[in-house]
């Protein structure tokens, strides 16, 4: 069990009015366009790696299934959209794959590599947090691996997108508040993620973007869809 | 559901099973058979991201898939948790240290280590029971529902020390939240290992098997080098001296308590037979000496003629090559190179013995016989190398 219990002054005045200039979103972008071998490069769409919780009183996380379960019903539309306005093809990775258990396994694996690659991609954009051995612009990859991903879908790149979004319960807004007038900055729900484009040649992430905000909502279609639209920003289309 | 009948269904597959095994335990089932939370529960969000989990641990590498073997150990499960079978999945994962595992949704894990430490099948029913337990008893939620009002607690705490000027408090006070919470973890251990013991009890088996099981890892923690630092506050289970002697003082009145006949011994050695070699394979390479060695002349002591149990001391003592230690290991190998049944690897770790003392002539002959038994071992041209030491290159 996860005892989350942030206190964060900075954020003191930014928990009551959740200013919008907290809103961050940073795009590393490696290539200008995709790939146009075909026409339309085909893009796979991983099983997304999203979760939904409730920041309750204290800081306790707790998973949220049906909002998780919308959450990802309106990305993937949303993303469906982008692809007809972008002109790419898009396919969806299917959630449970008939293959042999190591491949299966090698899926989960990716996706969880995904995750601790894209947060060390983050951390590595925190001032004074930089690997300088790394260059100025470092090159990010999953491995090889990912070949398997190309042979069994076809597609050219695979996307990635992780998402931990929390909402504060009553409870939670009122220790915020308490705390904002007290000067102890108490944060409350947080969308938190980060979206990968790999080339399935070579495992490379050729386009992230991640987004970490103290707003923004997947629980519902139109704040989803503008999510969406800032998780996806300079996407090489 | 009342006690008698739980433990009544509770048995209602076990072959062990006599009437007269009934007695009063205190704890009971907090749900029915086929449970499953409310649509928008909080419990539901937790089992979710379980049934997750497991979703991927079906496809892990780790999983230990032999059919007869998971279908032994399922059986044991449903011996000891009756009705509440079908709600258990007991799943066996390579890893050699003692553990098991149970989530809130039933998913069950058993380490490969401890079934190698496990002496008996009612030793491994003692922990299947201690695991069911916590199932039955829904630890799980409560240990959510008792971090969100330990931590809701800190939190007001914190801001009430802000208002009053004692900021510089709240470290203090989270420290002794924090604390609690273990203990309430530790409570929870408690309580499984009471309801194991009854399940186990009204499954048949010897319940002092429970105890065992401790008194022998006692040992193996007191073998171990780094014997490090034990946090009794920030503990999440009750120190294995208080565990072992409540279990034999709860045994002691139960019925079954001591008999041999109500262990299993040869049953679950049989079973386990096909995937000892990996488990002990990955015991040595934990390369932790000492608790390998008091684990594996614990199990000598119950079966002396247990020649994988004795060519892997030998290996122990082999591989640790401290003064003196040849000699232990020379001691198992030629016990072992005396009888028929002896595996060729004995003589290729004799080679190996004999060749570090600077013996190339006993060396070369153990070799020799080595490659005789086992002419296609992939190590084939090396241990031929070591034979003929002018000529290597």
């Amino acid at each position: 069990m996860r005892f989350v219990v942030l206190r964060c002054a900075a954020l003191a005045v930014a928990a009551l009015t959740l200013l919008p200039g907290c809103s961050t979103t940073a795009t590393q972008t490696h290539v200008a366009e995709l790939r146009r071998a075909t026409p339309n490069p085909k893009i796979v769409l991983m099983p997304l790696d999203v979760e939904l919780m409730e920041i309750d009183m204290g800081g306790v996380l707790e998973p949220k299934p049906e909002w998780t379960a919308a959450a990802r019903r309106f990305i993937t539309e949303e993303l469906r959209a982008e692809k007809s306005r972008q002109g790419f093809q898009l396919e969806e990775f299917p959630e449970e794959l008939q293959g042999p258990p190591e491949e299966q396994e090698l899926v989960d694996q990716l996706i969880k590599l995904h995750a601790a690659v894209g947060r060390a991609i983050r951390q590595n954009r925190k001032p004074m947090q930089q690997l300088h051995s790394l260059g100025e612009k470092p090159q990010w990859s999953l491995g090889e691996e990912v070949r398997v991903l190309r042979e069994r879908s076809g597609a050219d790149y695979a996307l990635f997108v992780h998402v931990r979004d929390s909402y504060a319960t009553d409870g939670r807004k009122l220790v915020m508040i308490a705390g904002a007038a007290l000067k102890a900055g108490i944060m409350g729900g947080v969308q938190s993620g980060f979206a990968s484009l790999v080339d399935l040649r070579t495992g490379d992430i050729v386009w992230f973007n991640q987004l970490g905000r103290p707003t923004g909502d997947l629980r519902s279609r139109e704040p989803a869809r503008e999510t969406v639209k800032l998780l996806l920003t300079e996407f090489p289309a | 559901m009342n006690r008698r009948k739980f433990l009544g269904a509770a048995c209602a597959c076990g072959t062990l099973y006599s009437p007269g095994s009934l007695f009063a335990g205190s704890l009971q089932a907090r749900m029915s058979p086929g449970f499953r939370p409310e649509a928008a529960s909080d419990e539901n969000g937790l089992w979710d991201q379980f049934n997750k989990e497991e979703q991927q641990l079906k496809r892990s590498k780790f999983l230990i898939r032999d059919p007869e073997l998971n279908a032994y150990i399922h059986g044991i499960a449903c011996k000891v948790a009756g009705d509440y079978c079908r709600d258990l999945r007991v799943y066996l994962v390579r890893s050699p240290y003692f553990n098991a595992t149970m989530s809130p949704n039933g998913m069950m894990q058993v380490w490969s280590g401890c079934l190698l430490r496990c002496q008996s099948e009612a030793q491994l029913a003692a922990i299947i029971g201690h695991e069911a337990g916590h199932y039955l008893r829904r630890h799980g939620i409560d240990r959510f529902h008792d971090a969100q009002q330990k931590s809701a607690l800190s939190t007001v705490l914190g801001l009430g020390l802000s208002v009053a000027g004692g900021a510089r408090y709240a470290g203090l006070t989270d420290a002794l939240i924090i604390a609690a919470s273990f203990s309430f973890t530790r409570d929870q251990e408690r309580e499984a290992d009471t309801m194991g013991l009854d399940l186990c009890a009204g499954a048949g088996y010897d319940p002092e098997e429970a105890a065992n099981i401790w008194a022998h890892l006692i040992a193996e923690r007191k073998a171990r080098e780094n014997q490090g630092f034990r946090d009794l506050v920030f503990a999440t289970h009750p120190v294995e001296e208080e565990r072992e002697a409540t279990l034999r003082g709860l045994a002691k009145g139960m019925p079954g308590c001591g008999v041999a006949e109500r262990r299993g011994r040869d049953r679950y050695l049989h079973m386990l037979r096909r995937e000892r070699a990996s488990f002990f394979a990955d015991e040595l390479k934990l390369r932790d000496y000492g608790p390998s060695i008091a684990l594996f002349e614990h199990m000598l002591g119950n079966d002396k003629d247990d020649f994988e149990v004795a060519f892997n001391l030998g290996e122990v003592y082999r591989l640790r090559a401290r003064d003196g230690d040849d000699a232990k290991a020379l001691e198992q190998f030629d016990r072992l190179a005396s009888t028929p049944k002896a595996p060729a690897e004995v003589w290729r770790s004799i080679g190996f013995v004999r060749r570090a003392r600077g013996e190339q002539g006993e060396a070369a002959q153990a070799f020799g016989r080595y490659l005789e038994l086992k002419p296609q071992a992939d190590d084939a041209a090396i241990i031929q190398s070591y034979m003929n030491p002018g000529r290597s290159t």
